[in-house]
């Protein structure tokens, strides 16, 4: 690792904000027939000569097992490099160097204006464990942002923040909460028939949910929140994904039973519990239905990152997810409706299992025009032979980011402030504009809460009936191709794969039983 | 602490046999944390858990949410793990929980 030569160091630039001390690491590896690495070649890289340079995944493999042991996590790997975390004094235990603080010109937009590097005169005696294994490694620089300076975007807060029970003004199409939902899926008849989902249990589980947000107390909407295995404070909601989506259960059901099941930990945002636990926890609820706006990709993806590293389906389920898939089933033919979200363009499981109902997802326009989402998945599952995904949908937007339904959220959370870059709310409103089939899935549970109230003798096989033959067809648009190694499956007259049976009628479905 | 989920063998899958494996389970360093009607969770420390599996563990990170999800969770991979002797009469399958999607 080369010592840092020349950074600003003004004063201006000591009053910004303090380095972190978590480092992001590149390691570089060394080529198996002369150890030869990136670093170490004299001459520039070409796209040509990298490939002469690529390691022996075996080596990688070992050199990532080693720094792990010794504490770093790995947060992304390539054919190349990868990418490593640490804290300052691991780093400088194990690299043998002694690391500054380095300031970075303040007019420079960058992540963060303050850094650790090791300086000019730093020894470097890094584990020679390490260094036979690996190149090099490099601390990873404040990164520069390629657009005008803005102002930084809040930490993500619990939602201690006040914000207001009526949602902010954007200025485009989307759906407003708590009528247009229901309005569109033919629910309010079922209301006025006296039918909200009363005494039925409905589990949902995800990130969080904060429903101290006005919201939910405006339309006098009531829950209870359990903690699953090392999920903390059933209060809050960081990422904002839960909090939201539940906004579809309350505005189909809102007399049901709603028991939020959390997974997440807000102090240590790799821990928190697995699906498996939240599903196990869900059950000791004793659930009519529970609905997961979860999943897994079941492609060829790359572990550390999740990322694709081809379209191709797997044929078999993995055996990590035997366990989740045997749950699950057992729950079902123990009498449980169990939704899942088919996916926004991933292959997902367990929203591919022939047991459970597959959300996807239908856009009504303005007018009242409906076409299947772009941004939900329609594939035939390679692993259950004959299953087509989705059974049928609830409402989701389009490409690129399926910004659609106004949903209240924690101000300040992870979706308040990503979503602000394109849904026209702020960072820190508590609302945003999302869907995704994580919003189809409790829309769904919470008409089969309908069904439920009505006919308490239903079993999942009667509701996925009902729910199929009582659907309205939608003819038209293709769901994402991602989904389907590329090739979107297109909607057409009757059942067909980009939205199974249609659009979920709930008063059509609810005469039925 | 590792993320474990373990798959109860069919003739066990009763109320009785889940209680068997979380007994057994205790005796090799895995502590349970909740259980279905044929699975248990439970955790393992770190540094137990290539004793125990014979192959190594790698953290995930987790990952804020992106065009086509709302972030992934953090967590564990592993190789598939191999099922240690006390509990292979009673346990089908066994796996470190991987990070997931929020769709």
């Amino acid at each position: 690792m080369k010592r840092v030569q020349a950074i600003h160091n003004t004063s201006r630039a000591r009053k910004t904000t303090k380095p972190s001390e978590e480092l992001s690491i590149a390691i570089t590896f060394r080529r198996p027939q002369d150890g030869l690495g990136p670093t170490k070649l004299s001459a520039r890289l070409s796209s040509a000569s990298v490939a002469a340079l690529r390691p022996d995944p075996l080596d990688i493999d070992r050199a990532l097992y080693e720094l792990h042991h010794r504490g770093f996590v790995v947060s992304a790997r390539g054919k190349l490099t990868a990418s490593v975390r640490g804290n300052r004094r691991l780093f400088e235990k194990v690299f043998g160097t002694k690391l500054k603080i380095f300031r970075i010109d303040p007019t420079q937009e960058t992540s963060s204006q303050a850094f650790y590097y090791p300086p000019p005169d730093a020894q470097w005696k890094p584990d020679p464990a390490i260094m036979s294994l690996i190149d090099d490694a490099y601390i990873q620089w404040p990164h520069i942002f390629m657009a005008a300076k803005k102002k930084p975007k809040p930490k993500p807060q619990p939602a201690s923040g006040q914000p207001s029970a009526t949602a902010p003004s954007v200025g485009y199409f989307h759906l407003s909460m708590p009528n247009d939902v229901p309005r569109l899926l033919n629910v309010p008849q079922v209301h006025a028939a006296g039918t909200t989902g009363k005494g039925v249990r409905i589990v949902m589980m995800d990130s969080g949910f904060a429903h101290s947000h006005p919201y939910f107390k405006a339309n006098n909407y009531t829950s209870s929140v359990a903690l699953a295995p090392s999920a903390s404070n059933n209060k809050t909601d960081m990422n904002g994904h839960g909090t939201g989506e539940s906004a579809n259960i309350f505005a189909i059901a809102p007399g049901a039973s709603f028991i939020g099941i959390k997974l997440d930990d807000d102090a240590n945002p790799q821990g928190g519990a697995s699906i498996l636990e939240g599903f196990q926890e869900a059950l000791k609820h004793k659930p009519q239905v529970i609905s997961v706006s979860l999943g897994y990709d079941l492609c060829e993806t790359n572990p550390f990152t999740g990322q694709r590293i081809s379209d191709k389906h797997l044929t078999t389920l993995p055996n990590g997810l035997k366990a989740l898939e045997a749950e699950i089933q057992a729950a079902v033919a123990n009498g449980v409706v169990v939704v899942f979200s088919a996916g926004n363009g991933h292959v997902s499981f367990p929203g591919m299992m022939p047991e459970i109902i597959s959300a996807g997802g239908v856009f009504v326009d303005e007018n009242g025009g409906m076409t299947a989402s772009d941004y939900a998945s329609a594939f035939m599952s390679k692993i259950y032979s004959g299953r087509s995904v989705p059974d049928f949908c609830g409402l989701v937007g389009m490409q690129p980011h399926a910004d659609y339904i106004m949903l209240p959220i924690p101000s300040g959370c992870e979706i308040d402030r990503d979503n602000s870059a394109h849904d026209k709310t702020t960072a820190s409103d508590g609302w945003g504009v999302f869907s995704g089939t994580s919003a189809a899935a409790p829309q769904l549970a919470g008409v089969c809460a309908l069904l439920l109230e009505k006919n308490g003798g239903l079993t999942p096989s009667d509701i996925k009936a009902v729910l199929k033959r009582s659907c309205r067809d939608v003819t038209t648009g293709s769901a994402n191709d991602a989904s389907n190694e590329g090739h979107a499956v297109k909607a057409s007259a009757g059942l067909d794969g980009a939205t199974g049976a249609g659009l979920v009628d709930a008063f059509a479905a609810w005469k039925q039983i | 602490m590792i993320k474990l989920q373990i798959l109860v063998r069919q003739p066990w899958r009763t109320s009785e046999g889940i209680e068997r494996v979380r007994e057994l389970i205790q005796t090799i360093g895995i502590k349970p944390t909740v259980s279905g009607r044929t699975t248990l969770s439970a955790e393992i420390p770190e540094d137990s858990f290539e004793d125990v599996f014979k192959v190594p563990v790698t953290k995930v990170a987790s990952r804020p949410p992106s065009e086509r999800d709302f972030g992934r969770s953090g967590g564990n991979i592993s190789d598939d793990l191999i099922i240690p002797e006390p509990l292979r009469k009673y346990v089908e399958n066994i796996s470190v929980a991987s990070p997931y999607f929020r769709m």
